[in-house]
């Protein structure tokens, strides 16, 4: 069933982007900072896993020292990036360039380590396949998917029921109470930039063991990822979840309907329409 | 006295706004602070919190000069700032709002206030624990706002404008709290409000300025008599 | 300063003085040296092929110096860094015509030559462009000679063999949707209507993502033939991800998918590929010369490619006239066929080579030529 298959394989994707728009949308809501170089981050795990893979680290290890460097690497940026710029007060034009500087240099930097051409993992097991029935996936593909939901639903839980989580929702929606009742919004950026960080570079882990890594797809990715946010209602990460995974669908479903050079420009003017009839999102806050 | 305050000059970039303001706080009492938009209360206030830094002169907290401490240094001893609107987290709920602040503030010796005093000294807030803040009426958020400032171990409270958008009877019934909640605890509040009479009932103490420039302090009393209207 | 230390200060300048002049002044005394001009992408992403293309070149270079040269006369190859960038390209171009007259230029990437053609029309100067197979190359300027069978040729060839052959009626066709990817497309479904076959499925992959599965899947429910694929990059991804969609179709192509070879995914599939040989002496002397362990498609097609203009210019001092382009370009048409260990490439009027091809089928872990379309 061709349909089914599409949908699944949407699902899958889709379990990917969300990981990246909900940690995206996070990172954005609490510090108001367009942090473009999340793609390069994206990047950057996918290959700081493919090394450790290639010298032989098994897997879960290669992967869990890949998302702590990331996560570092996240916590590098913030720290000497743009907690330097704020405490300049740099508008956030100056913040968005200085981002855009940093995805350049993360994308070159990985391309120039470990060369710009496409690269796979070593793990033979990453292409065997599981029939469910209707649909079948690799097991790398069940682990992309595995991963979304389950980091989607760490992060729901944390920001419900941690005081990490509160802190990070109480400075997102008042930065100044939040100085003088001392939440600490300069730790909770940090922690909250690495956080992210982690959970980019897992969705970058996933899809490069799935198919293959390359230093400038990051970018494609966030492109998805910020419509999901958008439209998702910026400030609620279900919202970029749920959206990221019904725009990775529409994608892959719109095939049935029309040639696959159509089905990206489709979904972006579903998107175009949706904003300019829902222009607050889908699921917006309070 | 809880708050000493000497000379205090101060302002923003190239502009001073209050010159030699001086005046003091003895425990648990409450200072009314009045005067025009623009003649310094507000620059007064932020100064004591640490929001602005003082071109010259000192503040004192319970014999502890604190004005080159920084913002979160200055909570931890004691004071608390109510800004005039959004003194609450909106997307948080009640519960979470006392929550995620009492813990952040719980290391300070000798915390006396606990959620659980709040919510028993404002019941209203009991009522309404499981509700977003930001889906609240205007004098509920400013009740919440008034009990995150209780938490921990207060000094002085500095109140900016805390009856804007109430409704009068709530205005009364915040002012009564506070009131009480003060003299309980021993703690002190400067108290900058536009609802003059209300504001003095509450007071044992009054601050005029004007321009910058401290032009009356004294009982309330002695300030009903005096010629301040004149600068309204 | 004592005289002994300001002697040898002049003699240190007079040596740099004389080895910045020019070449022609510096070996005044013997034969002037044969100088040709090489562009390739020496820096940037396409580095990778342009090193490989640059030990092609000069393998050709000492191997005739080593056997004394041309006609007594010393060969020096000069190389600019294209970057793959036409812009850049044109740069180096004017340095290499202009500064150092070189009478041609050996090219790498469509978009690059296709840049500098006009110009080596207008300057007089050679270019052979030894890989690059974009169409518009047949006829970018009378000047640049392609020793390589452009795409429709190459295409045409499978095509023939995937209809005529293996009697493949329908096909789907999976490109890269850039430039190179559809015009393979095109060239593709033109040859195979024009031979009775019928396009069932026309999919685009879009360049620098990895997930062809919705792609695959399309092309698989159309249940077509065989798949005709035209992509660039991602190809040990491609096969892994058709080996997951069930009833995907045996795939071809052209030297475009070369590395879709020697998967457990891709066997049996078929590819044609410009005729080429190498004697394994050859290769080990390659291999010595520069520590590689093999002498891959570029280096040899640069390398005899080279030798092709070599060729030319000996036949050009043995008649006695001046080196320059002009007559550097009939001297091309005058030897006509180019043979050599490696291929047989002859230029028959036009400036673009015909060349066997070969078509080849994968198994698991290697290739086997199935049958040759001679040159015609």
């Amino acid at each position: 069933m061709l349909f089914l298959q599409l949908l699944v394989d949407g699902l899958v994707s889709g379990c990917a982007i969300g990981l990246v728009a909900v940690s995206f949308s996070l990172y954005y809501s609490t510090t108001r900072v367009f942090h473009v170089a999340h793609a390069g981050i994206y990047t950057l795990g996918g290959y700081l896993a493919w090394y450790g893979a290639m010298q032989g680290i098994p897997f879960a290890i290669a992967c869990a020292l890949a998302v702590a460097g990331a996560a570092f690497a996240g916590a590098v940026i913030q720290r000497f990036l743009y907690d330097e710029l704020e405490r300049r007060e740099a508008t956030p034009l100056v913040m968005l360039i200085a981002s855009l500087g940093a995805l350049a240099v993360l994308q070159n930097g990985v391309a120039m380590l470990f060369t710009p051409n496409i690269l796979q993992f070593p793990n033979p097991w990453r292409t065997r396949m599981l029939d469910l029935g209707i649909a079948s996936v690799s097991y790398a593909q069940v682990l992309v998917a595995a991963s979304g939901l389950a980091a989607f639903g760490a992060l729901m839980w944390m920001s419900r029921r941690t005081l990490l989580g509160r802190r990070i929702r109480a400075v997102a929606s008042n930065p100044f109470l939040a100085e003088i009742t001392r939440l600490g919004p300069r730790s909770v950026y940090l922690a909250v930039m690495a956080i992210a960080s982690a959970m980019a570079a897992l969705s970058g882990i996933m899809v490069g063991l799935d198919q293959a890594m390359q230093p400038y797809t990051g970018v494609l990715v966030l492109l998805t990822a910020t419509i999901a946010v958008i439209a998702g209602g910026i400030g609620s990460l279900t919202g970029a979840f749920v959206v990221a995974v019904a725009l990775s669908v529409l994608q892959n479903v719109a095939l049935i309907l029309m040639p696959g050079r159509w089905s990206i420009a489709a979904t972006f003017a579903l998107f175009v329409v949706f904003i300019l009839v829902k222009p607050e999102g889908l699921f917006r806050k309070r | 006295m809880t708050l000493e305050v000497r000379k205090l000059t101060a302002g923003y970039r190239n502009k001073i706004v209050i010159t030699d303001v001086s005046f003091e706080l003895a425990p648990g009492s409450i200072m009314a602070f009045f005067g025009h938009n623009g003649a310094g209360k507000s620059t007064t206030l932020k100064t004591i919190l640490g929001a602005l830094s003082p071109v010259e002169g000192e503040v004192w907290l319970d014999g502890e000069r604190i004005d080159r401490l920084p913002i979160p240094e200055r909570i931890a001893r004691g004071i608390r700032y109510l800004p005039d609107s959004r003194g609450v987290f909106p997307d948080l709920t009640v519960e979470e709002n006392l929550d995620v602040v009492a813990r952040m503030n719980a290391a300070d010796s000798g915390a006396r206030i606990a959620v659980a005093d709040v919510l028993s000294m404002l019941p209203l807030l009991e009522a309404r624990r499981g509700s977003y803040a930001g889906t609240m009426s205007g004098g509920q958020q400013q009740m919440l706002a008034f009990g995150l400032a209780l938490l921990g171990s207060p000094r002085c409270i500095l109140l900016e404008e805390p009856s804007v958008g109430l409704q009068p009877d709530l205005v009364e019934m915040l002012f009564g709290e506070i009131r009480r909640i003060c003299a309980k605890h021993a703690i002190s509040a400067i108290l900058v409000e536009h609802k003059i009479a209300s504001a003095m009932a509450i007071s044992d103490h009054v601050l005029i300025m004007n321009n910058g420039a401290v032009v009356f302090d004294g009982p309330p009393a002695k300030a009903r008599e005096s010629n301040f209207w004149e600068f309204f | 300063m004592p005289l002994r230390q300001l002697r040898s200060l002049a003699a240190a300048v007079a040596a740099a003085v004389v080895s910045a002049l020019p070449g022609t002044l510096a070996h005044a005394q013997g034969q002037p040296e044969i100088l040709i001009g090489a562009l390739l992408p020496l820096t940037g992403p396409a580095a990778p092929v342009g090193l490989e293309q640059q030990q092609g070149v000069q393998f050709a270079v000492d191997r005739a110096n080593a056997a004394g040269g041309i006609r007594g006369r010393k060969v020096k190859a000069i190389f600019e860094d294209s970057q793959a960038k036409p812009d850049v390209a044109l740069l180096s171009f004017n340095r290499l015509a202009d500064l150092e007259n070189v009478p041609v230029i050996i090219t790498a990437f469509s978009s690059v030559t296709l840049a500098i053609a006009p110009l080596a029309t207008r300057k007089k100067v050679v270019l052979i462009n030894p890989a690059a197979q974009s169409n518009k190359l047949e006829n970018a300027s009378p000047y640049l000679f392609n020793t390589i069978p452009l795409v429709k040729d190459e295409t045409s060839a499978i095509t023939n063999y995937l209809v005529n052959s293996l009697h493949k009626k329908t096909a789907a066709i999976v490109y890269e949707n850039v430039a190179a990817g559809i015009d393979g497309r095109d060239d593709f479904k033109k040859a195979f209507e024009k031979l009775g076959g019928k396009v069932v499925a026309e999919e685009p992959v879009e360049f620098g993502l990895t997930n062809y599965r919705p792609t695959l899947l399309k092309v698989a429910a159309a249940k077509p033939d065989v798949a005709f694929i035209v992509i660039t990059q991602g190809h040990p991804t491609f096969v892994e991800q058709a080996a997951q969609v069930p009833g995907f179709p045996v795939g071809a192509g052209t030297t475009f998918v070369n590395p879709l070879c020697c998967y457990a995914g891709s066997a049996g599939w078929y590819q044609s590929a410009i005729k080429s040989g190498i004697p394994p002496e050859l290769e080990k002397e390659f291999n010595t010369r520069f520590g590689t362990k093999s002498m891959g498609f570029f280096a040899r097609e640069y390398f005899n490619s080279t030798n092709v203009a070599l060729k030319a210019i000996d036949h050009l001092l043995g008649k006695g006239q001046a080196l320059n382009g002009e007559n550097l370009r009939a001297a091309i048409f005058e030897v006509k066929k180019f043979g050599s260990d490696i291929a047989n490439i002859t230029f028959d009027k036009t400036n673009t080579a015909a060349r066997g091809v070969d078509i080849q089928q994968y198994t698991a872990d290697s290739r086997k030529i199935l049958a040759t379309e001679e040159a015609k």
